[in-house]
Formats: structure tokens, sequence, C-alpha cells
């Protein structure tokens, strides 16, 4: 495995050249349907999967998230698959497991701390922890847990597989951390949606590149009208296909 | 070796590669193990639909199918793919449809300058 602070390092090049610092907390998501090229799916997958990837040719990318999982973790999973992106060579289609403590091939636990570190860089969280929280290692309560997660946009999973890694919490307590998570969160007077699945209604749902796609072949009469519908009924975007959530618009 | 046969021992390549087995390709086909077993045999033929769901679930097209050529790359699990329920089966061929449609819309572009 690579070491953390190569993985911290590249986590904040991708970072500058997304045009990122290294302390602020980030939108991934927001990220990714803005590079060139890259598609982003939302897809119901089983437990097992946290998301996939796919390298299509030599400029087009897509990134797969498993919409059952928390935002939280949905957001690592993102970052997850950038690692696959950017940094790993030779492999056309990898599909990625949710779990985050068994036995992992390299380039996983590569892609899990780089995930880590990309959503919260290491001199972000020492600089959170210990201005922001004024906590030194070892002091970290739940309560501290829960701001951390809700800063970073971590899940709690997340957040306890990285302040474990950097020796911020002790293992023995890590269990008891692990239940409670919303109420610990509401309790603090933080929004729940860290810790949900997407809605039933963008459980499925396509962004990026491949709307840009097929928009552009449609302009350009290269693709007929049933065609167009079909790419897009294809990637679940039928509510640009006829037009479904259009409504008033709402300029404010 | 006859086309059957070229598909079949294709097929099997790339499911040893991904790491299933036969009866879960049989699953997510909606066939019995038997008939995959002989389709890659090429005792049988697979019918153009399992080959088109099979295409999704590799991610790849018709044609590398049915080629000589052995691809280099091809879908990869990074964890026991044995374990791997058909529901999950079914995402991936559906979210590499999608990959497939933009390498084709891809395509398109090019033939005509449209890139940029």
């Amino acid at each position: 495995m690579k070491d953390k602070f190569e993985l911290n390092s590249n986590a904040i090049l991708l970072r500058k050249k997304l045009g990122e610092d290294i302390f602020s907390p980030i939108d991934v998501f927001g990220l990714i349907r803005g590079m060139n090229n890259t598609t982003l799916v939302f897809y119901p997958m089983s437990e097992q999967i946290s998301g996939m990837c796919v390298r299509i040719n030599e400029s087009d990318r897509l990134i797969a998230i498993n919409s059952n999982s928390t935002y939280g973790r949905q957001r690592f999973t993102a970052a997850h698959e950038l690692y696959h992106l950017n940094f790993q060579p030779n492999f056309k289609n990898v599909v990625c497991s949710k779990d985050l403590e068994g036995p992992k091939e390299v380039e996983e636990k590569n892609a899990d701390a780089f995930a880590s570190y990309f959503l919260a860089p290491y001199d972000a969280l020492k600089l959170f922890v210990k201005e922001t929280l004024r906590k030194d290692n070892g002091s970290i309560s739940i309560n501290d847990i829960v701001r951390i997660e809700q800063h970073f946009g971590m899940s709690r999973q997340a957040t306890l597989y990285r302040l474990l890694n950097d020796r911020y919490i002790d293992p023995e307590k890590v269990d008891e951390y692990k239940t409670n998570v919303i109420q610990s969160a509401r309790k603090l007077g933080f929004d729940e949606k860290l810790y949900y699945p997407s809605p039933e209604n963008e459980q499925y749902m396509t962004m990026g590149a491949y709307i840009v796609m097929v928009e552009k072949l449609k302009e350009n009469g290269i693709i007929s009208n049933g065609k167009y519908k079909q790419l897009l009924i294809e990637a679940y975007r039928a509510d640009i296909a006829y037009n479904l959530k259009a409504g008033e618009p709402i300029y404010d | 070796m006859e086309g059957s046969e070229k598909i079949g021992r294709k097929v099997k390549i790339m499911r040893e590669r991904a790491g299933l087995k036969q009866d879960q390709i049989a699953t997510y086909l909606g066939v019995d193990q038997s008939n995959v077993s002989k389709c890659e045999a090429g005792e049988r033929q697979f019918t153009v639909d399992a080959l088109e769901r099979l295409c999704d679930l590799f991610g790849c097209e018709m044609n590398e199918l049915m080629s000589e050529e052995t691809p280099t790359e091809s879908l990869e699990f990074a964890f026991r793919s044995k374990v791997v329920k058909n529901e999950d089966l079914t995402a991936i061929a559906d979210i590499n449809r999608i990959a497939l449609n933009i390498k084709q819309m891809r395509q398109y572009l090019r033939e005509n300058k449209l890139e940029g």
C-alpha cells in the first residue's frame, strides 16, 4: 500500500487541479459534474457494493454510486472512484466493496485512504481538531466525531476509519461510536441528510457528460427524436426526454 | 473453430476473469446452469438476447465478444465476486449499458466533427 503521505499529497494535488484549497469542505458531486467527459450515475445496489467506475475510452469516464448508501458514504465512494480514475493505471471497469474494514486489494486500500484525505486532507482535519474543537488526539468525544463528519461531509464509518487510522481515537472505543448515529447528530442540532440514502425519486439518476452528449447530438440533428429519448430513458432521465419536472420557472 | 464455440470460449474467459461462476451467469440470464455450461462449450448457442445481456455485464460490444482477440482488461471485482448478488449483476449491466452508450455517442460526435 502507498504510504499515507503520498495519498494525502495525491488528494491535495487533485483538489488543486479542480480549483479547491486544502482546508475547505468540498462538494465532491459538484466537482465531478463539472469535470470534462465524466458521467455520474446513481443506482441502488446491494449492501455489498459501494460503487463502480469505468474507463470507457481514452477520454470518457463513468462513476457510479450506490444510492442505497447514506449520503455521507456516497460522498466517500465518489472520492474513492476518483482515485481509480486519476491514479490507477491499467483498468477498465472496477466494482468496489462497501466494507472499509475487511481484507482488501492494495489499490482498494489506497483508494479508501485517498478518499478520506480528499474529503478531509491531513492538515485540514488536524487544524479542525486543534482550532475548532480545541482537542488533542485521544480526547475526542462522540460530539466531536459528529462535528468532524458534519464539517467534512463523511459517513460515520468513513469518519471512524480515518480517526482510527490517524490515531485520533482509541480502537477500544470505536464500537460505541457506531450506534445511535442519527440521534447523536440530531442532539447537536445538525441536519440529518448525511445519514440517509438518496430519496426514492433520486435513486436512479445520470448527470454530467452523458446528458451534454445526448443534447449535442440531438441539437445537431445526428440522432432522431426516438434515439434521443431512448438514450435518455436508458440513463434514467425520462424527466428530460418528456420534460416531466419543468414546472413554473423560479428566478430569484 | 465454429462461431458458437468461439463465442462460448470467449464468454468463459470473460466470466472467469470477473471471478463469476456459471450459476451466477445462469441466474442473471434466467436460464439453467447446464445451458450456460453447454453454450460455453460450444455445444449450444447463446440466444441474441443472452449475448446482448452478457455484453452489458462485461461492458463490451458484440463484435468484441465475437473477435478472436481476448480483451486485456475487463470487468473486475475488488472483492470476492463469488458472493455477488444477482441484483448487483443487473445493476452492473445497466451501468455498463450507459458506458456503452457513451462510447457510441463519442463515436457519433467524432464522425460528425462535433467535439470540443
